[in-house]
Order: structure tokens, then sequence, then C-alpha cells
């Protein structure tokens, strides 16, 4: 008894002699069996595949895909059948796989997806994945062209995991034809969605989206959700809908898609880039980030979604570089390029943000990647970022390092010396140019950038015989002399100025000349030639790209000039750019100029950021003028209360914490540490007012926290508790202070008029009630020790409701031992942090707000403010 | 409504008996519950003239002393309060807490002892 083959190898040819053996090499070891039938083929291909042990079979073409698909079917023996073109073949090691697929016994059928490797890419169905699938003779092709077995027929498909390598387009119809007979099967089979579905594919893959629409919204309303082609069309409906801007009815569709095939991540995915079109950003996100979510716990469903998970992490990046979130959109942009070589753009990305992050660490660990690698193409990419960068040493020593596989030693001797001539090392770049033949092709450009390193050292002798070597070299393009011309004259004052239209090889020319002056410092020669820059109507990006090269110098004139050329609706673009260029430069108060710069427009997230370095600014502008201890004598003595509010309780009051607290305890009532010997009084009244408050007890926990707010009058903690609680019931509380009932205790207050005076003017201020809380604490004046308490405050509510002058002058007097100074800061710290607070609820994804917060909480608390 | 209906009962009634501490104290109750702070005042203060020995009356004067932050005055009718019961651990608690409120760390802990035997006292029983 012999045994009943596992593999049949499915195939349909005409003419494929150049691609055949490789395809018949390739599943030799893997069928046991090859069935061919045979169109008609003129030239080998019927020899090869005999030679090869195929099974070959003469059949007349009927333009009918099923009927010689199914043909093949009814000679196959194999348990299996796998269907392939000529022009297929699986990768090795996926290859290995399928012995192992075709024991599964709850399989029906394998999807293998197909990589194209031809120009025309093409968008194809999953039924098309459809290659392998058990031997039944109920299994049969249906429909002449884009054949397909009815998946009613087919249960217990599954993802096999395989890819199909497809080297080149091949197809026994034309368009035409295919659309033909497309158009009869469509008219045998009316309202059939699959037919539907397939003419709107054919139609998308010709860029014909408005009848494609058409076809697939009518495929759309046939279908059956257990098809295997209905996610896929899902996906191809609401692309098609994008494409044509008819964004509502394109979410309408994705939303549909995700309700019913929760696991197909492409609608994610479409969603978040609607999202992103529509500035929705943080609804981007959140979409791509769950679809990231899903993807790292596959499901088995089928099938499966097509787009890349580097396509996602780069669009995630796009997007956190659009809301100024730079450092995640770098480790995003860093994830997708793991994931994804040959996507260069990447590359230049990570070289981009790592630069603005200052993490040159991260492209220099790529380089030494690439090194061992010997990935040349990778090493151009990254030489040409650390040019970008001005990095020259490096380039120099990566060409060093690598110089030897790099084969052309002009091209090296070119770069060595644009490297040197940047970096001033005159002689040594020329001995690098010297190395360069006159007679090769890379010389006329050297030649120029020659000619510009003598604009930069002033060498205009040599500049003047450069330019008449220029013009005499006839491979030049005749408007490159007469740009060089002109900034040459430019330059020497020949001329100053020229109205001329630079075409666009000329403009980038003139923008990397600008570029390299301004790196050399040479921001006058720069401006000479920025004019001509500014005649045609550029993008906004080299407007922006060029106002960053200014926004380094903190030149505010030329950011005014060149924000002026960029056109109204990109100007708020423009200014936030700019804003966060200059910031990063501590630039302070030029950014706050541009943003005065045209509509006053809300800049976003970023406006929370400017207010915070505006407001520090101003307010390290402020403390410069306290003066230095000799200067004047000392204002306060503060030095005793400050002691006082370290004193340790007495040992009834510890006992009497320390009970309540295990009685707390046991009632689960508070949670209060039992070692309290470094605690302060302060500190223990401040955790009896926590047990109270847990226990309702409102009027007990106000008065502890009373207590504790005698001993140390500035905390922050117990103000914002007795605020909290007095704004909880304002009547009650107000007749309560006005009781006086409770106790003084402490070394600050000795009247409780004067403590009621100093809680009241608390509460307004941290009600933002300034004017009220100003008059509390004005009240409070006569003693020395309790002015200087309230004095950080006063000046907080003159600060804060726009009196800076009276600050600016009041503080000009004090000392600056003074602990009043440290204490206004710590106000205006707290009084930063809760903007940036609300900034942060309102823009929840802004990493830039994240980043201000902390730099302001490490600027208080390192005591390194200002002073 | 049914307060008011109540306390003009009573109010009729003390018309009858003026030396009933009963009456003073239901009344002065019946106030505090209608938040007549000020009247509730009065009528415990008078109950509690007329009868110091009433454990009702001292409760309910010291409970609204103390609500009307008239501590001091209320830590020494609860301290009477306590002769009488002195396993209330509720109000041990409460005058622990209020000597507390007065500063007086030295009672409060005292109170808070206090609280403590009787806590052990009760396990052991």
């Amino acid at each position: 008894m012999t045994e009943k083959k596992q593999l049949s190898l499915c195939m349909v040819t005409k003419n494929d002699e150049k691609h055949l053996p490789a395809c018949l090499e390739n599943m030799d070891e893997v069928a046991d069996e090859v069935i061919m039938i045979d169109l008609g083929s003129t030239d080998q291909t019927v020899d090869i595949a005999e030679k090869a042990g195929a099974k070959v079979y003469q059949r007349k073409w009927n333009e009918d895909n099923s009927e010689v698909k199914n043909a093949c079917l009814d000679l196959a023996q194999g348990r299996w059948v796998l269907f392939l073109q000529a022009n297929e073949t699986i990768a090795e090691e996926q290859l290995k796989k399928l012995p192992l697929l075709l024991k599964n016994p709850n399989a029906e059928g394998y999807l293998l997806y197909i990589d194209q490797y031809s120009k025309k890419n093409k968008i194809l169905s999953p039924v098309h994945s459809l290659r392998l699938f058990r031997n039944r003779k109920e299994y049969r092709y249906q429909y002449r062209i884009f054949e397909r077995i009815p998946e009613e027929h087919l249960n217990n498909i599954k993802d096999a995991g395989i890819r199909i390598i497809q080297h080149t387009d091949q197809s026994l119809l034309n368009n035409n034809k295919k659309n033909k007979l497309l158009k009869d099967e469509m008219a045998k089979y009316p309202g059939d969605s699959y037919l539907h579905y397939m003419y709107g594919m054919e139609l998308l893959n010709e860029r014909r989206y408005e009848e494609s629409v058409h076809f697939l919204e009518s495929a759309r309303k046939n279908v059956k959700n257990n098809y295997l082609f209905a996610p896929h069309l899902y996906k191809c409906l609401s692309w098609n809908l994008f494409s044509l801007k008819r964004y509502k009815e394109a979410f309408t569709i994705l939303e549909r898609g995700l309700k019913l095939f929760p696991a197909y991540t492409d609608f994610l995915v479409l969603r978040g880039d609607l999202y992103k079109q529509d500035k929705q950003y943080e609804n981007a996100i959140r979409d791509l980030e769950q679809c990231l979510e899903i993807k790292r716990n596959p499901s088995v469903s089928i099938p499966k979604p097509e787009i890349h998970i580097s396509v996602v992490l780069e669009t995630l990046a796009e997007i956190h570089e659009l809301i100024d979130n730079e450092q995640i959109a770098l480790t995003y942009y860093q994830q997708a390029y793991e994931l994804n070589h040959t996507n260069q753009k990447l590359l230049y990305k990570i070289g981009e943000l790592a630069k603005l992050a200052d993490k040159n660490e991260i492209v220099e660990n790529i380089m030494k990647s690439a090194v061992e690698e010997n990935n040349l193409e990778k090493i151009m990419i990254l030489m040409d970022i650390y040019l970008q960068h001005h990095k020259y040493t490096q380039v120099i020593f990566y060409l060093d390092e690598i110089g030897s596989f790099l084969g052309n030693k002009e091209q090296v001797a070119s770069i060595k010396f644009f490297c040197y001539m940047m970096m001033g090392k005159v002689k040594e770049a020329e001995v690098h140019f010297s190395m360069i033949n006159k007679k090769s092709p890379i010389y006329e450009h050297v030649l120029l950038q020659r000619l510009e390193s003598c604009w930069f050292y002033d060498d205009w002798e040599k500049a003047e015989q450069l330019l008449q070597e220029v013009n005499q070299r006839e491979s030049i393009n005749q408007h490159i002399k007469n740009l060089y011309h002109l900034l040459h004259n430019l330059f020497t004052g020949k001329v100053s100025g020229d109205s001329r239209k630079l075409q666009k090889q000329e403009y980038e020319m003139v923008s990397i000349l600008i570029e390299n002056l301004l790196w050399k410092e040479q921001e006058e020669k720069a401006k000479l030639v920025l004019p001509l820059l500014l005649q045609g109507q550029l993008g906004k990006e080299p407007y922006m790209k060029l106002a960053q090269l200014w926004a380094e110098k903190n030149d505010f004139d030329t950011i005014q000039i060149l924000f002026k050329c960029v056109k109204h609706e990109h100007q708020l673009e423009f200014k936030q750019k700019i804003i966060q260029h200059l910031l990063r430069n501590n630039f302070i108060s030029t950014a706050n100029r541009v943003n005065k710069l045209g509509d006053s427009k809300s800049l976003g997230a970023l406006d929370y950021v400017l207010w915070s370095r505006c407001f520090m600014y101003r307010l390290e502008k402020c403390i410069e003028k306290v003066q230095e201890p000799e200067s004047v004598t000392e204002v306060h003595n503060t030095l005793s209360w400050k002691e006082k509010e370290k004193e340790k309780p007495n040992k009834a009051l510890l006992a009497f914490y320390q009970n309540l607290s295990m009685k707390s305890r046991n009632s689960n009532e508070g949670i209060i540490e039992c070692d309290v010997t470094d605690k302060t009084c302060a500190e223990i009244h401040s955790d009896i007012g926590e047990v109270f408050e847990k226990r309702r007890e409102h009027k007990a926990a106000f008065t502890a926290y009373l207590r504790s707010l005698q001993w140390d009058p500035q905390n922050q903690h117990t103000q914002n508790k007795i605020s909290n609680i007095f704004g909880n019931n304002q009547m009650d509380f107000s007749a309560f202070l006005e009781e006086k009932s409770w106790p003084l205790e402490g070394a600050v207050f000795r009247e409780k008029e004067e403590y009621i005076h100093y809680v009241f003017g608390l509460i307004y201020f941290n009600k933002q009630q300034y004017e009220k809380a100003h008059a509390f604490f004005m009240e409070i004046q006569d003693s020395e020790m309790l002015s200087s308490i309230a004095q950080p405050y006063i000046f907080g509510c003159l600060w804060f409701s726009g009196n800076e002058e009276e600050v600016k002058k009041q503080i000009s007097e004090l000392n600056r031992d003074s602990h009043v100074v440290p204490a206004f800061l710590s106000i205006c710290k707290d009084y930063i942090l809760d903007k940036l607070a609300e900034g942060s609820q309102k823009h929840k994804n802004s990493e830039l707000i994240k980043e201000e917060q902390e730099k302001v909480r490490k600027m208080v608390s390192a005591r390194t403010f200002f002073i | 409504m049914y307060h008011i209906e109540v306390l003009q009962r009573k109010l009729d009634q003390l018309m009858k008996e003026p030396d009933n501490p009963d009456l003073y104290n239901d009344i002065g109750v019946l106030l505090y519950q209608l938040k007549d702070w000020h009247n509730a005042e009065m009528y415990l203060q008078k109950a509690y003239q007329l009868d110091s020995s009433n454990k009702d009356v001292l409760y309910n004067y010291a409970q609204l002393l103390n609500e009307q932050y008239q501590w001091e005055k209320s830590i020494s009718i609860y301290t009477a309060y306590l002769d009488m019961e002195p396993n209330d651990i509720e109000v041990i608690q409460k005058v622990g807490n209020t000597c507390y409120l007065i500063g007086d760390y030295q009672k409060a802990q005292k109170f808070y002892e206090q609280l403590k035997v009787n806590g052990e006292e009760n396990l052991d029983r």
C-alpha cells in the first residue's frame, strides 16, 4: 500500500521559463508532487517542469481562472494543496514551518501573505492569501476572475505565519480585460459583495477613488461579517474616503469596523490618522497606543491586520513631535527604526531629535553598530546627519575608520576638505582639496565650497581667483555662476541687494551658506545674503528652518522678518516652533516678543511653559535687586521663629498624640506611624489634624491645623488644609475663628487678633483673592517678626495682581540674608506649579509641561533658584 | 413641624411645673434640634441649676457647650457626668479631645490613659 501524498503543489503556467526553475527548486523538498497546468507556453516552461518531475497537463485558456485551478485540484492527490505562481517563492526558514502546519487536525486552510517585489505595489485582498488548504472535493473555486473558494464552504482558516515572495507582477490578463471579465461576472451575480469589493479594489489600485467608493460601499451593504475579506473591505472603504477627504464618512466606517472586528488593529491606526488630521492628538495617541497594546498580545483571528507596528510607532512619534513631546517622539522613532531599518526618514528624525534633546550618544551608538555591520548606506546617512549637526570631528574620525571600504578616495577627500574648512583648519583643508583631480565630477562642487571658505575667512583675493575658475568651468550652470558672482558682490559690498527669484537649487545653496555662516558666528554676512531667500513665496518649512537658525542667535528682528514671510495660516505653527527653540536656549524675552507677533492665538501647552519661563525671568530680574548683606543693615531678625519652627513637643502632647493615633489605628481611622521622637510640634499638630479630619471632626481638625500653623506659619500643606476646611463651611469657621476659643502657642503670634488676620490673609491668598488677602496681611505689619512672616505673602499679593514694580522697589531694600526672599520664591514656585498643573490637566499628553514642572520643582527645592 | 408642636406642648406644661428640670432639659434639647443655640443653652443651664445630678441634663448641657466652643465649661460639666458614668468611653474620648483643643495636653493625655484602661477592662470582661 502506498502512503497518501501529503502536499500537492499546484501551478498554472504560461511562458514562465524565467522564474519557474527557482520556484520548483524552492519547493522541491516540501512538495510531494507538482501538478502544473500549462496554458500553451511557447518557451521552455514545459521542459523545465517535466525535468523537475512535475506532472504537466496542457489546457486551453478560456479566460476562466476558476476552471483552470479547479482542474488542478481535480488532478492533485495530496492531502493538502498549495497554489503558487511561477514567479513566487517562500524563504527557506519559513518553509520549515510548513510540515507542522499540515499536521494540525484543527485547520482546514491557511493564509500565506504576499510580499510584492514588483514596482506596482497593489493592494491585495486577504482572499488571495488563501493558498494552502485541505484537498477536499467541496473546496472549489468560483468566478472567472479573482477566483475565490467561498468561505461558507471552508471554515477553520488560520494564519500560517508564512510570507510568499512575489518577484514580479505577472498576469495573464491586462487591466482592461480583467475589468471586462469582472463586469461580466458582476452582471451574472448581481449584488455579490465579493465581486463588488474586488472591483472597488481594482479601481482603488488605479486611484479612481470616487468610483471605487461606490462599489466598496455597495459591497459593504451586502457583506456578511464572517467573510474573510469583510474587515479588509471596511478598511479599504475608510481609507478611500480618507483619500477623498470625506473624513466624517471615513470615521463612521472605521467606528463600525472597530465594533465588528475589534482585533483588526488597522482600524485604530486609520482612526488615529484621522484624529491626527483633525488635530485631536490625544484621541490619536489613545487609538495608536491601544493598537500597540493589542499587537503586543496578538490574537489568532484572521485576517491579520496589515499595517506594520513600525508604522504605528512612526505615527505616534509624529504626533508627539507635533505636540512638542520631543523626548517621547524620539523614543518612538527609535523603536520604529529598530523594526524597520530600511526607512531612512526614521534615521534622520532620530538624528534631528537626538540633537534637540542633547542625546548625541544615540546617533553615536547607531553609527558604531553600522560600522560593525559594515553597513555603508547607513554610515553615509549618519555622516550626513553629523554634517547637518556640524559634528566635523566625528565625520573625520569615522572617515578614517571606514575610509578603506568607502572606495572613492576623492569623495573622502572632499568630505574631509569641507570638515577641515568648517573647523577653520585651512591648511589641512587645502591638503585634501589638492587631492581632488580637476577632472573629477565632484571637483566643481568642492570648488564652490572652496570659494565659500574664502568668504568665511575674508580671503577676497583668493575668492576672486576662484570665481574666475568657476567662470571658466563649462559644466557649471550659468545661473549658478551668476549666483556666486552675486554672493561675492554682496559680501564685498559691490552690490547692496538683488531682487531676483532663486531657483530651488539656488535656494538650497544659499540656505546652506547661511546656516554655515551662522555656525561660523558670521551673522552680518548671513544677513547680507538673507534677502535673497525672501523674494519668492517659499513654504512654511524653509522659513521655519531659517528662523530656527536665527533663534539660536537670539535675533528677534530677523525672526520678525521671516515671520512676515509666512502665510497667515502657518504663523501659529511658526511661532510655536520658534518660541520653543528660543526657550530651549533660554532666550525668554525674545520668546515673549515672538509670541506677540501676529494674531494672539493660543500656543496650546506651550502657553503655560512660556508663561512659567517669563514669570521666572521677571522674578529673576527682581531678585537681582536684593542687596548684598553688608550694604544694608539687618532688617528683620527672623531666625528666632525659624528655630522655634523645629521645636519638639512636650511629653504630655506626645503621649496624647500616641494614644490618639493608637486609638485611631484600633478603629482604622488613621495611619500614623509610632516613631514620633523626631517630629516637631508643627508636625504633631498636623498629624492630629489628619486624625480628626478622618473622623470627620472638622472643628477639632481645624483647631489642630491652626495650632500647627502657629509653629510653622509658612507651611503650604497646613495652609491648604485650613483653606479647604474653611471653604467647606465659611460661615461656621469664620464664627469659630472670631470666637477665639482656641489658644495660641508657639513663638510667633502673641495676639489672637493678629493670628486671625494672618489666617484670613492666607485663606484669601489661597483663593487667589489677592486684594482681600493683602488687606489682612497689612493689618499685622506692626510687629517686626510678624511682618517678616507676612511680607512674602504681601509680595505675592502684589506680584500676582500685577504690581510687580512695587515688589521690585520693596525687595531692593531687603538684605539677601533675609528669609523673606526665599519664602517669596517658594510662594512663587507653588503659584507656578499650580498654573502648570492646570495646564497639565488641559493638555494631558504634554511632556513639555511635565518637563517644565520638573524644572521648577528642582530649581527651588535645590535652593538654587536664583540666588 | 413635629418639634415645634412638641415644644409648644412642653412650654405649656412648664407653665404648670416651673421647677421641673426634666422639662427644661427636654425643651433645651428641642431647641438644640431646632438650632436655636442661645435659647437651648438657657434652658439646659436652668435644668442644670435645678438638678446638677441628672446625668441626661449634664450630658446635654456639656454637649451644647462643647458645640458652642465653650470648651472649658463643657469639660467641667462632662467631668461631673463622668463621676456618675465613669465608663462612658465616648464621653471620656470627647473630654480628652476637648482638653487638647484648649491646649491642656496633660489632661488630654490623662483622659486617653483612662480610655485605654477602660478598653483593657472591657477586654478582660
